[in-house]
């Protein structure tokens, strides 16, 4: 077993590990945080990994965004095309995140459209996904009428359906949140499905670290949609993913009908939620406690056996957690406020004390 | 035919009040090829750049509301653009037909926009009745009454639809509510569900359902039996049909009405975008614009005369010849490359600008490298039968196609297939039978060893050629430390034809009969000079230029170090480079190879039952399949020797590709 896992996995793994010697350091995030202006943030990322990608990038915030999204592409197009069958499959998926990241962009422009001005200036907030791996092609959606040709232009992709099981309520509603939440709730149950149809002994890695993403996302939702949205339980429960790691049914039935936050709180017991919650009762700053906890996660995962899917998907948690981390540094400097004020923003803390052991 | 086209550089001053017409004969004649104003004299003067970036973008908004027109007439803007209207080319002002434009594209929105409204409500009020229709049609399969149950009184009642995934969360979000839920059939994947529960638990039901994406039934009462009720509604239905069909017929009428007036309105509004585009690159001091561009030194007086034409002998029209002081002017901009190869070669034009846009001052080498490209595929590839069928299926590529890289493909497989049939008679093999035709030449298979001695000699006279260009170029540039001193350079040239005339004088007598002047000379001294090419190139330069240069290098050891690894590099380059030619042999083998397994197959299958059949669907099969592949790896092989023996000698590009601008 063992020794196939090894066969299987020999390249992969090493490739993995090359990719990852290539994210960024403590050292890097300590200058970067240093540093203010434009000018500056540029000079430190040429001394990393990302000097290899200036050829084509516009020179502004937006295009260093853009940069560090295309760089996070390419690092997916690098795994997938290591993959085969119903690994390449789960990749795939996570992957299509993005794509489905777009989808929502484009619905809220095509719903809301009052001018082609508007139309025009939105559409910047697409990412530049490669058109190679794309399911769409969002230029032809931007084209549409309305919700139900971009329904229409969209068959044959798995966004069909859960659109079309919604376009009711958008009709009835005239707001995006329906469509977007059928998305997500669609997207995450075929991203099980996928994880289901691995091995017995990789099905458990992905769901033992995917499982807890699907635990973050609850909690998120949940506290957001009773804090801000004021939604009742039962509409929580209908807006909830079916799977996870700790949260069970019941345990998800509990949040729901929790009366305060000490009460979700004291519903969380017996996971390690609890602790990383008891802080704060900022959604934001607490989905970002969950994050760091998801990373050391994956940090963990990453010292053990490395001839198994947990590698990549480790992987791909360093690296989403580096392109957010510099997403947060350039909006920092962008707004020129100073590291001190921003710090709670990042993860790169918990992420480069993992790295630099490992690497 | 082996430079590019001798180009000038003009430079037109042009009034305000001219520039809209110079514009538009400028992108009519397809001629100059615009330089960027920042990147020449007057750009240093750091003018502004006379873009007009506000109406550059009303024009865009104008071109997004027009497109959006054609959508929902569904008209095909492009085709009714390029063959009903074709370019005027003096007709177009944007700044003057702005207001013009932009009131005919309001008026035509008002009248298509307000007709499309009024014929959507029938199409959305049939689109509704239909759904209706479809919903009562499940109920009555079920055998409900439906009249029992709009009629609960004291309890909440819902039914309808439910995504199937959804199901297992609505039930979780309505475990702390007393209910009944009575799920029923399926229809793509979506659950007819029955819910019910206390009036008082009303919102909270409806809320649960409401998120649960719950697609609600309204069921009307009936007081008859449900098939006249479907009656009725079917009836409704194809009254709406009926309203459709003529909203349609009228949209018919309107769309011809106004299609005319649409591609007009496009034509112009693309042709100011693209006019006030070129605008960017001219720039402006007081009332006079300044255009700069290269164009071909040929068509300079073609220019000139229209431009003076146009502006009523207004304008001033300057034109520079690049020479003495090319690189001065070269620090500002590049001179673009203007290919200018006869019609059969120039598709390979394309294959030369995939290793490199070959530089103004640098020999072209599109016509070395498409000749050497059809000789060595010819050679590979020597088939009668297979290079027909590649010539026809170029040929028909050539003329069925519209698009002009497929045309060019189609032009290149055509020249392939005619060499292939040429050498197919030098070796006598037609569709692999080498004893149908007697060979003019020599058959490969009978002859290896004569083979890949013919093709090391092609090898040599490639990388020759290559070393001589090199030299060529290095003294156009006026490059002679390359030239003369450099490994690819005359010293180069020297040792390497010196290696060869040893080889000649050993194969011609089993002995190498050469003494230790001639060894000195052709080969020792040559590496002696490339060895020490950077002290010599250094001292030439004392002496000449009677400059003050120190001799030798700063870092002495290191760069004694580097030349000895370089010397040896040319030593193994030269003779692997030369040895490389081989593989023209070896898979001009491997086409006779193939051969030899389709047949031994083809032999096998003709004793079974129905054995000629099987025996020429192989044969067929076979030769289909070696075609296929072996253009493939003939093609990449022939690139391969193209660009690392060949183009590695000499050539540097780093040119730009002359592009005229044009509407």
């Amino acid at each position: 077993m063992m020794l196939k896992a090894a066969f299987q996995y020999s390249y992969i793994n090493a490739k993995i590990r090359s990719l990852k010697s290539m994210l960024l350091k403590r050292i890097d995030y300590e200058n970067m945080s240093r540093i203010s202006g434009y000018e500056g943030l540029v000079e430190c990322l040429k001394r990393t990994s990302f000097a290899l990608k200036w050829k084509n990038y516009q020179p502004s915030f937006d295009g260093l965004i853009q940069m560090y999204y295309e760089d996070l592409f390419s690092s997916y197009d690098k795994v997938i095309e290591m993959l085969s069958g119903n690994r390449k499959k789960l990749i795939q998926h996570l992957y299509q995140k993005y794509e489905m990241e777009n989808l929502k962009v484009i619905l809220r422009i095509i719903s809301s459209e009052k001018s082609n001005k508007k139309l025009t200036g939105k559409s910047r907030y697409l990412l530049s996904l490669k058109k190679k791996t794309a399911s769409f092609s969002a230029k032809d959606l931007l084209k549409a009428k309305n919700v139900d040709e971009i329904i229409y232009l969209l068959q044959g992709t798995w966004y069909g359906e859960p659109l079309k099981h919604s376009l009711y309520r958008f009709a009835l509603e005239k707001e995006t949140f329906p469509l977007e939440m059928a998305l997500d709730l669609f997207y995450y149950k075929r991203l099980w499905q996928h994880i289901s149809s691995l091995s017995y002994r990789e099905r458990k890695i992905a769901q033992n670290l995917l499982g807890v993403q699907y635990d973050i996302l609850n909690i998120f939702w949940i506290f957001r949609f009773k804090k801000m949205f004021y939604f009742s339980p039962e509409e929580i429960l209908n807006y909830s993913l079916m799977h996870g790691k700790y949260l069970s049914a019941n345990r998800r039935l509990k949040l729901a009908y929790s009366v305060d936050y000490n009460d979700m709180l004291n519903n969380l017991i017996g996971t390690p939620y609890k602790e990383l919650l008891a802080y704060s009762d900022d959604p934001e700053i607490c989905y970002r406690k969950l994050l760091s906890y998801k990373l050391s996660l994956a940090r963990k995962n990453w010292q053990g056996f490395p001839f198994q899917i947990g590698t990549i998907l480790d992987y791909l948690v360093f690296k989403e957690i580096e392109i957010r981390d510099l997403i947060s540094l350039t909006e920092a400097n962008r707004l020129s406020l100073s590291f001190d004020k921003v710090k709670d923003y990042f993860i790169y803390n918990h992420y480069a004390e993992n790295s630099e052991s490992t690497n | 035919m082996f430079r590019p086209a001798k180009m000038a550089k003009i430079d037109l001053q042009v009034p305000q009040d001219y520039i809209a017409k110079t514009t538009s004969i400028i992108s009519s004649l397809k001629i100059l090829h615009l330089m960027n104003i920042r990147k020449t004299r007057v750009g240093e003067l750091d003018l502004e750049s006379e873009a007009d970036s506000n109406l550059l973008r009303k024009y865009s908004e104008l071109k997004e509301r027009l497109e959006k027109i054609f959508r929902v007439l569904d008209i095909k803007e492009n085709n009714q653009l390029s063959e009903t209207y074709p370019y005027q080319q003096d007709d177009v002002n944007p700044q003057k037909d702005f207001s013009v434009i932009e009131k005919t594209v309001q008026q035509l929105e008002g009248e298509i926009f307000s007709f499309i409204k009024a014929i959507e409500s029938p199409e959305k009020a049939k689109a509704e009745k239909e759904n209706l229709l479809r919903q009562l049609e499940i109920f009555s399969q079920i055998k409900i009454d439906l009249n029992l149950f709009c009629d609960c009184k004291f309890l909440y009642a819902a039914s309808g639809f439910i995504p199937s995934d959804n199901i297992g969360r609505l039930e979780l979000s309505l475990s702390n509510i007393y209910h009944l839920y009575i799920p029923s059939t399926t229809f793509s994947k979506r659950r007819l569900i029955f819910v019910f529960g206390s009036r008082k638990d009303k919102e909270k039901i409806e809320k649960a359902l409401k998120s649960a994406y719950f697609e609600k039934i309204e069921i009307p009462h009936y007081d008859h039996a449900h098939d006249i009720n479907f009656e009725i509604l079917k009836g409704k239905i194809k009254k709406l049909e009926m309203e459709n069909r003529l909203a349609g017929t009228r949209l018919e009428k309107l769309r011809n009405g106004v299609e005319k007036k649409l591609a007009d309105l496009n034509r112009k509004v693309k042709q100011s975008l693209t006019l006030l585009e070129i605008g960017k690159s001219f720039d402006k001091v007081g009332d006079t614009y300044h255009i700069s561009g290269w164009i071909p030194q040929k068509v300079t007086p073609t220019l000139k005369k229209k431009v003076l034409e146009v502006t009523d002998q207004q304008s001033i029209v300057s034109v520079s010849i690049p020479n003495g002081d090319r690189k001065y002017r070269e620090k500002f901009t590049k001179i673009p490359t203007c290919f200018q190869n006869p019609a059969f070669f120039r598709p390979f034009e394309k294959l030369v600008s995939e290793y490199a846009i070959p530089s103004y001052h640098e020999v072209e080498p599109t016509v070395f490298f498409a000749l050497s490209f059809l000789l060595m595929f010819g050679v590979m590839f020597g088939d009668i039968g297979h290079g027909f069928i590649l010539f026809i299926g170029g040929l028909l590529t050539l003329k069925k196609s519209k698009k002009e890289n497929i045309r060019d493909i189609g032009l290149i497989i055509m020249e392939c297939g005619f060499m292939s049939t040429f050498f197919g008679f030098l070796y006598g093999s037609i569709f692999g039978f080498e004893h149908i035709i007697p060979p003019l030449w020599f058959n490969p298979m009978e002859n290896i060893s004569y083979f890949m001695k013919v093709t090391i000699v092609f090898g040599i006279i490639v990388i020759s050629i290559g070393l001589i260009l090199n030299i060529i170029n290095s003294i156009m540039n006026s490059d002679y430390k390359t030239g003369i001193f450099g490994e690819f350079g005359i010293m180069g040239l020297i040792f390497y034809w010196g290696c060869i005339g040893l080889a000649i004088i050993y194969l011609a007598t089993g002995k190498f009969q050469a003494n230790f002047g001639y060894i000195f000379l052709i080969l020792f001294l040559p590496l002696l000079i490339i060895f020490f090419k950077e002290p010599l190139f250094n001292l030439y330069t004392r002496i000449i230029h009677k400059r003050n240069l120190s001799v030798f290098p700063e870092n002495i050891g290191i760069y004694l170090l580097e030349s000895f690894i370089e010397v040896n590099d040319i030593v193994i380059g030269f003779l692997s480079n030369t040895v490389s030619f081989i593989r023209i042999s070896a898979f001009a083998l491997a086409h006779a190879g193939l051969f030899l397994a389709v047949f031994a197959l083809a032999n096998t299958l003709q004793d079974l039952k129905g054995g000629i059949l099987w025996y020429w669907i192989i044969m067929i099969l076979g030769n289909m399949g070696i075609i296929v592949i072996e253009s493939v790896i003939v093609t990449i092989q022939t690139i391969r020797l193209e660009y690392y023996e060949f183009f590695g000698k000499f050539f540097k590009g780093g040119g730009e590709i002359y592009k005229p601008v044009k509407i």
